[in-house]
């Protein structure tokens, strides 16, 4: 589902440059990322959705090698196949629990007559579904990632990267937000890629890859 | 791309903005109506000054300003004319030629003029009674129909007229009329009016007053002087401040009915030939009056209007640039302090050219705002376009 080979990339700053020989996932496989703060597991997830380009080596995903799209086509794959959970939710603030959720489906016209049902069962499984015509600006941090997680799994993708999906949360709900992802990738047969200092997270995770030697 | 989505996204956008795109559409669709609202405001001006005038076909007058002796006498205006004695009338009559109706407007009451006249301005107008009668004597008064629905006047009750010098405690007292009836709507100036004869005109003016009978009733102490054919007293005898049946009898004028004051004739020539002569007659008239065409002076004022409408457009026009201007600025800010919200909606997957929709979407539901706005405006001028006309003249 996820496969990376010789991977190669530097920002223009000369910040890092990252280095990833080989990586891959599989589908309805669990991976958790592990790392110092500052080792580029962020910048590895924006690598494998495309939304920056490697400088060199190979990023497939879906079966489809990320430099062969055009910008359009990794869009569309970005937002039909991948859902993404990003670190800081990246919710729009002017828009309820419900419309956050329901956004990629309704811009990129991928709605389904499930669809809003099967939203607000996330939405309820997540403890946000008495919120669910709040505005996301007037909700807890915890509350708001929950939106963001509901919102990565409501148009059923084949892939799930979650940068630090449980950042926010107590004990309880991490818990909550953790089973729900691992529950999806095996009843979707989805890839999940978690990025995450929880070493409880990774217990339940199939298995951890730590970024410590991709940096130089 | 979904269209749908999109729309629901700007939607969603300026409602959560709500102040920001009223004031936008606001300021927009007022830009764009103004000149509609000028261009019609001009229009009704120009139908409504018009029409009154075509029917009003002389006005006789004290010379000075035709166009303030037009405005008084069409639409009751009361500053900037002198008046010309009543003898006038003969005068007019005289000549076999035209009919003549007075006109007296000096006094208001609630802030409506009074128009003192005769009957024959009801018949000349064709103002019709809504509800009530006709005057019927000295002291009554009809009053327009827009005047009795705002103040809600009936026949039966009574109005005031106004004391014109407050602090001048010699001056006229205010006197109370009592309303006999309420005329039918006609949509012009008359609706605004209170009228009463002329002769309760110059009452209010102080050359008619009542009072007791000093013969009979004074008391001793106010009489200053008895001869055989005059007897004088002091201010102690009492005024009367109503006309009444029981003390009608005691109303009488002072001094020449020729000499008392008239703020305007309405001269209604038999036919062409007669106006023709009328004209020709006032024009070499060496006295102090002056026979105007209603017509021509609104022409007049009509012509200064359209010149001014076409500098007031050039400047809208103008301005409108330079509100759009603004709006574009706006606009751009906006969507440049969104960026992070568009980079995520990016990253998420969302196509560019959905994104653009949306941004469109949002000019065009702001624009749909601005459209509301000046169709608004434009209604309300069509409803109180004329009104607003009437009291800029008033």
């Amino acid at each position: 589902m996820i496969s990376v080979r010789d991977l190669r990339f530097a920002y223009d700053s000369g910040e890092f440059s990252l280095s990833v020989p080989d990586f891959s996932v599989s589908a309805g496989e669990t991976v958790g990322i592990a790392g110092p703060s500052g080792t580029g597991k962020t910048t590895f997830l924006r690598l494998l959705s495309g939304i920056l380009r490697p400088d060199s080596g190979c990023v497939s995903i879906c079966d489809k090698s990320v430099a062969s799209l055009t910008a359009g086509a990794l869009r569309a794959l970005r937002l039909r196949k991948l859902g993404l959970v990003f670190q800081d939710f990246a919710l729009l603030d002017y828009l309820t629990v419900k419309d956050n959720i329901l956004l990629p489906s309704r811009l990129g016209g991928l709605s389904d007559g499930e669809l809003p049902a099967r939203a607000k069962n996330l939405a309820e499984r997540l403890e946000i579904g008495k919120h669910w015509g709040r505005l996301t600006d007037e909700l807890s941090q915890g509350e708001r990632q929950r939106v963001a997680v509901a919102r990565a799994l409501a148009h059923s993708p084949q892939v799930v990267l979650a940068d630090e999906p449980t950042a926010s949360l107590d004990e309880k709900r991490k818990l909550l937000v953790v089973d729900l992802l691992k529950e999806y990738a095996a009843q979707k047969n989805a890839a999940l890629v978690v990025v995450t200092h929880d070493a409880e997270i990774f217990a339940r995770l199939d298995r951890m890859v730590n970024t410590g030697g991709w940096i130089s | 791309m979904s269209a749908g989505g999109s729309l629901h996204l700007a939607w969603r956008y300026i409602a959560h903005h709500r102040t920001r795109t009223v004031l936008l559409a606001l300021s927009l669709g007022l830009t764009l109506a103004l000149p509609l609202l000028v261009r019609g405001m001009v229009s009704i001006a120009q139908s409504e000054f018009r029409t009154r005038a075509e029917v009003t076909p002389l006005v006789l007058g004290a010379k000075g300003s035709a166009l303030e002796l037009t405005l008084n006498a069409l639409y009751f205006r009361r500053s900037g004319v002198d008046t010309i004695p009543a003898g006038q009338m003969d005068v007019l009559r005289a000549t076999r030629m035209a009919g003549a109706i007075p006109l007296h407007v000096h006094f208001h009451s609630q802030e409506a003029p009074i128009v003192g006249t005769s009957l024959d301005y009801f018949s000349f107008r064709n103002l019709r009674i809504a509800d009530g009668q006709m005057l019927t004597r000295l002291g009554d008064c009809m009053v327009g129909a827009r005047v009795a629905r705002t103040r809600d006047l009936h026949p039966g009750e009574f109005m005031y007229s106004s004391p014109e010098q407050v602090f001048d405690l010699a001056g006229a007292y205010p006197l109370k009329m009592r309303i006999t009836g309420v005329l039918d709507e006609s949509h012009s100036a008359d609706d605004d009016a209170v009228f009463v004869d002329v002769k309760t005109s110059w009452l209010m003016a102080g050359i008619a007053h009542g009072h007791e009978d000093v013969v009979k009733n004074s008391d001793p102490k106010s009489v200053l002087e008895k001869r055989e054919d005059n007897i004088a007293v002091t201010n102690a005898v009492r005024m009367f401040t109503e006309v009444t049946a029981e003390n009608m009898a005691s109303f009488h004028f002072h001094g020449d009915p020729a000499f008392f004051p008239l703020t305007a004739i309405l001269c209604v020539p038999h036919d062409e030939k007669s106006r023709a002569l009328l004209l020709g007659k006032f024009l070499n008239s060496t006295n102090s009056t002056q026979l105007v065409r209603p017509t021509e002076q609104m022409d007049a004022l009509l012509t200064a209007l359209f010149q001014a409408r076409e500098l007031a457009l050039v400047l809208l026009a103008v301005l409108g640039v330079a509100v759009i201007l603004i709006a574009a600025l706006v606009f751009a800010l906006s969507f440049k302090m969104r960026r992070r919200e568009f980079a995520t909606l990016e990253a998420i997957g969302v196509a560019g050219s959905t994104l653009a929709l949306v941004k469109i979407f949002e000019i065009i539901l702001i624009g749909l705002g601005a459209g509301a706005v000046v169709l608004g405006v434009l209604r309300l001028m069509e409803t109180w376009g004329t009104e607003l006309l009437r009291w800029a003249v008033r």
